[in-house]
């Protein structure tokens, strides 16, 4: 049977418990909203006692499944105040698979000031051990020192500076599969101050000497399910095949046509389409024929979406993993910022500082419109950075996220739900993202459900809140399980993921009960954030995005909190 | 009952959604495209968003701003020559009849030689389809956006006429009733009793149908109720909103039952004395409805009702007719629709107007035969009302 382990960050203990059997339909992000419902005050200090950093896999860990290893990084947010949980590729999820492990939950926080790391080596062994010459370091050379340490085949999740300070934009970096850095992030929501919180500098994970076996109850049947899945990825008809091309990055192009890549702080204008060359899916491929780098790869064993990539300098050494959509959205178009080099650098800067991008792009946006720095500004948005990374007193004010960072500059166009930024689209335009935007429980997040229909604001209120619960349920569901490009391959054959879960768990599976698996995530998660205090009136966009007409399509955002009450009915 | 119907312009309505007309540029494939405009709407700052959003999906644009009103056919030549010279795949009109008119003609020149003036009127060499077409009315009243012809002035003569064919009809017409804001109440007068003559010698023509009739009595249940707020003030979102709707509905409904003795009448005002069209259709249109009472006994009882009045079958069509009569006097009173004393048209000019008028063409469509004296007496006693 899998196992959750204890890590008591005061006393150093850890323990090792059979996962009850009510979590073993839970994965990653429903695994987050069981734990937190069940063993967290809703009310608690997210950086105290009380707050418990979580680290979860998905239903299918373990199996062959393709992106069945996502690894969820969970707790109540220092950022929103709300519950959180922020789910990454890379190994990490993968080699816990390995040991069996469904859950890590670090509790409490140490009386004193010693960093540690929480080592789980070959044999499965858990043990906390002393990080000193691990602290202060950021991802990068901490990740080359464990490497060095640990084995080249070692996971490691961690924190940078960013996490140590309590930055509340901090991620959790883990390794990626293909490149071994610590480029992929469990970015929002400040999950890296927790952490921090609790003095965890990182978790290692040796890959296990002797593999848990997932006892399935139909292993034939899981099989054929999942060979249908990996026909539909390898065949090229899924519609997610371009992505092993380009990487997310190939959204640009689209969403900018729709006015939904945000511009100028969520202006609502148009990028220019000539500028817009410099930095959407052509430009990259243009860049990485000239100096090398890669596209194609899998952040984590046995993915066949493979999105990620490698982005070189221009003397062709190795810059920064993939450029992520939402980066180019956030610290590109956002900041006025043309440069592929220098959101390549942002993007590197970040991961290894450990920052999530989209709020550091929403944050420098802000700064923008505030005159700190002018508009499409290089130089300064990379010393903003750099400003972060050396902890100056501007520097840990950025840390402090978009919300703070607007507030002490009086600006008042602040593109914020619930204290998070807006991630790279922008809600007029793209209604039913700002629905979702609206009324996540995660603070504004597009990876709780998102569609991007053009002029979907013409079409009724209720039309466009029906789509984003659908989107909502689907995308929690989704985050129970595996990667979203890979559930929505499996979308062409509607016999394949209720086989799995047949082939899994035993029973009868159809879309239905599996969506409700999603939905009762959403629901914990909102009885958390209620009795944490949150009402109807929090599930609202700035006031901006409805007073102000998106000078690209005429749009404005609508639907007012009472509107979108009944999102989840 | 046989009829046609060939008001099938797709229509994109609403409030500021003329900044998305570079998106459906896009969407219809189009790279190149040639924007035709006049100076007012240059002046009033309005073709610049527009234009900035097709630039900035990456679409390349050129621009006709020598539009004039009651557009001859030499300006439509010159329009022409710069979109086949750029080889454009598509165009915007943007502004009033005489722009957008300007635009469907031009849209045909790309793919049909000049010169224009082969296809005024019936009978004209037959046509190829244009390229993408996309109207967006400045105004409340023409109904352009929506409709298969075009009036132009044929240099030659100083008449107006102009080609009526399916291939005219834009491919989208964007009505964003925001750009109808910055009317000055005179504009927005005349231009709403534009719609309306549409709307009521629509619901009055020869060749009314059941299709035009229910679009044209909720065009003039609308104006009546709306244009005298817009006139008041310019601002009232609501009243415009509604006004544009109520200017494309008339559109809709007058493409196929065709204006009569109203338009022949503001037509030959027009030409002769430059008179504002929406005005110069208007200045008889009580006594012109009175005139049609008895030969169109449904359609003025339509027409009556829609205004409000109590036109139902206990009053006789020529009681309905005065009662019709009366109250359009009313309204163009108050919303300042200038008189034919008030535009200076000595009465001595009025043989002239009613000899011309009944030659230009929506006349026929008149529901009673109606000749030079029929119109002179509707013209005088428009003159003494």
């Amino acid at each position: 049977m899998s196992k959750l382990i204890r890590i008591n960050t005061r006393t150093g203990r850890t323990t090792s418990e059979e996962l009850k059997k009510e979590y073993r339909l839970f994965g990653n992000r429903g695994l987050v909203a069981k734990v937190m419902t069940e063993e967290v005050n809703p009310k608690c200090d997210p950086l105290g006692r009380e707050n418990k950093l979580i680290m979860s896999t998905g239903i299918f860990a373990g199996t062959p499944l393709s992106t069945a290893h996502r690894l969820s990084v969970g707790g109540k947010s220092p950022l929103t105040g709300t519950i959180k949980e922020a789910n990454v590729g890379g190994n990490a999820g993968y080699l816990l698979a390995q040991h069996g492990i469904r859950l890590l939950i670090f509790e409490d926080i140490p009386g004193g000031n010693d960093w540690k790391i929480l080592v789980i080596d070959k044999d499965g062994k858990v043990e906390l051990v002393p990080a000193d010459e691990y602290a202060g370091l950021n991802n990068y050379a901490l990740v080359e020192k464990l490497k060095g340490r640990y084995g080249k085949n070692i996971a490691v999740a961690s924190i940078g500076l960013a996490g140590e300070r309590g930055y509340l934009n901090s991620t959790v970096q883990v390794t990626d599969a293909a490149t071994g850095y610590p480029s992929r992030a469990a970015a929002r929501g400040g999950m890296g101050a927790v952490m921090g919180s609790k003095k965890i500098k990182a978790v290692v994970v040796q890959p296990a000497a002797r593999k848990y076996a997932f006892e399935y109850a139909d292993k034939n049947k899981f099989d054929a399910a999942n060979k249908r899945l990996v026909n539909v990825l390898l065949s090229g008809t899924s519609p997610m095949a371009g992505l092993a091309k380009f990487g997310t990055i190939s959204f640009v192009a689209n969403t900018a046509a729709m006015g939904i890549m945000p511009v100028r702080n969520y202006s609502g204008e148009f990028f220019d389409a000539k500028r817009l060359d410099k930095i959407n899916g052509a430009a990259l491929l243009k860049k990485q024929e000239k100096r090398g780098g890669k596209n194609g790869l899998a952040c984590q064993p046995g993915c066949l979406i493979r999105c990620g990539g490698i982005y070189n300098d221009s003397k062709g050494n190795y810059l920064a993993d993939g450029v992520e959509y939402e980066t180019v959205a956030m610290c590109g178009t956002n900041c006025d910022i043309d440069d592929l080099d220098t959101i390549a650098k942002i993007d590197h800067m970040c991961d290894d500082l450990g920052v999530d991008t989209i709020e550091t792009g929403a944050t420098i946006g802000v700064c923008m419109e505030a005159g700190k720095i002018p508009w499409g500004d290089k130089k300064g948005a990379l010393n903003l950075v750099k400003e972060m990374m050396q902890g100056t007193e501007f520097g840990s004010l950025l840390g402090q996220g978009t919300a703070a960072v607007g507030k002490a500059l009086g600006v008042k166009r602040v593109p914020v739900v619930k204290g998070q930024s807006l991630s790279g689209y922008e809600p007029r335009n793209a209604p039913v993202v700002g629905v979702t935007f609206a009324t996540t429980p995660m603070g504004a997040d597009h990876t709780a459900g998102v569609m991007m229909r053009p002029n979907a604001d013409l079409m009724p209120k209720v039309a466009r809140i029906s789509m984003s619960s659908m989107m909502q349920n689907n995308m929690a569901t989704c985050d129970n399980i595996m990667c979203m490009y890979a559930f929505m391959s499996t979308m062409g054959d509607p016999t394949i993921l209720p086989d799995l879960f047949s082939g899994a768990f035993g029973g009868e599976w159809d879309a239905g009960k599996i969506t409700n698996i999603g939905r009762q995530t959403i629901s914990m998660e909102r009885k958390f954030n209620k009795a944490a205090g949150f009402t109807q009136e929090d599930d609202c966009l700035p006031e901006f995005f409805y007073k102000e007409v998106a000078p690209s399509t005429g749009a404005i955002f609508d639907l007012t909190p009472e509107d979108m009450a009944d999102t989840f009915k | 009952m046989a009829f046609n119907i060939n008001h099938l312009s797709p229509v994109l309505f609403g409030l500021n959604m003329s900044m998305r007309t570079g998106m459906r540029l896009k969407d219809f494939g189009c790279t190149r495209v040639l924007f035709i405009y006049d100076q007012g709407i240059k002046k009033a700052g309005i073709p610049d968003r527009v234009i900035k959003n097709t630039r900035a999906l990456g679409i390349k644009v050129f621009v006709y701003e020598g539009v004039v009103a009651d557009p001859p056919d030499y300006i439509v030549e010159e329009a022409a020559e710069i979109g086949r010279k750029e080889k454009v795949d598509g165009v915007v009109g943007i502004g009033g009849g005489s722009s957008m008119d300007t635009a469907k003609v031009v849209n045909i020149l790309l793919t049909n030689p000049s010169p224009v003036r082969q296809y005024m009127g019936f009978g004209g060499p037959p046509m190829k389809p244009g390229k993408t077409l996309i109207l967006i009315p400045t105004t409340a009243g023409t109904g352009s956006e929506v409709t298969n012809m075009a009036v132009l002035t044929d240099s030659r003569t100083g008449r107006k006429g102009g080609p009526a064919n399916n291939l005219l009809r834009a491919t989208l017409a964007i009505v964003d009733p925001m750009l109808t804001v910055g009317m000055p109440p005179s504009v927005t007068a005349e231009t709403g009793m534009d719609a309306f003559c549409h709307a009521a010698e629509a619901l009055t023509s020869g060749q009314a149908n059941p299709m035009s009739d229910i679009l044209g009595e909720k065009a003039i249940s609308l104006v009546c109720k709306y244009l005298p707020r817009a006139v008041k003030n310019g601002s009232d979102i609501e009243a415009r909103t509604n006004m544009s709707f109520a200017a494309m509905a008339a559109g809709y409904a007058f493409n196929d039952a065709i204006t009569h003795i109203g338009h022949s009448i503001g037509h030959t005002l027009g030409a002769m004395f430059h008179v504002p069209h929406g005005n110069a259709c208007a200045v008889a249109i009580p006594e012109i409805m009175e005139f049609v009472a008895e030969a169109a006994p449904a359609g003025i009882r339509r027409l009556g009702m829609a205004m409000g009045l109590k036109t139902d079958d206990s009053v006789s069509p020529r009681e309905a007719g005065v009662m019709v009569r009366d109250a359009i006097r009313s309204l163009i009173k108050e919303i300042g629709i200038r008189t034919l004393k008030q535009l200076k048209i000595e009465e001595s000019a009025l043989p002239e107007i009613a000899t011309r008028s009944a030659t230009e063409g929506p006349a026929m469509f008149s529901p009673r035969r109606v000749n030079s004296d029929d119109i002179l007496v509707i013209l005088q006693k428009a003159y003494r009302a």
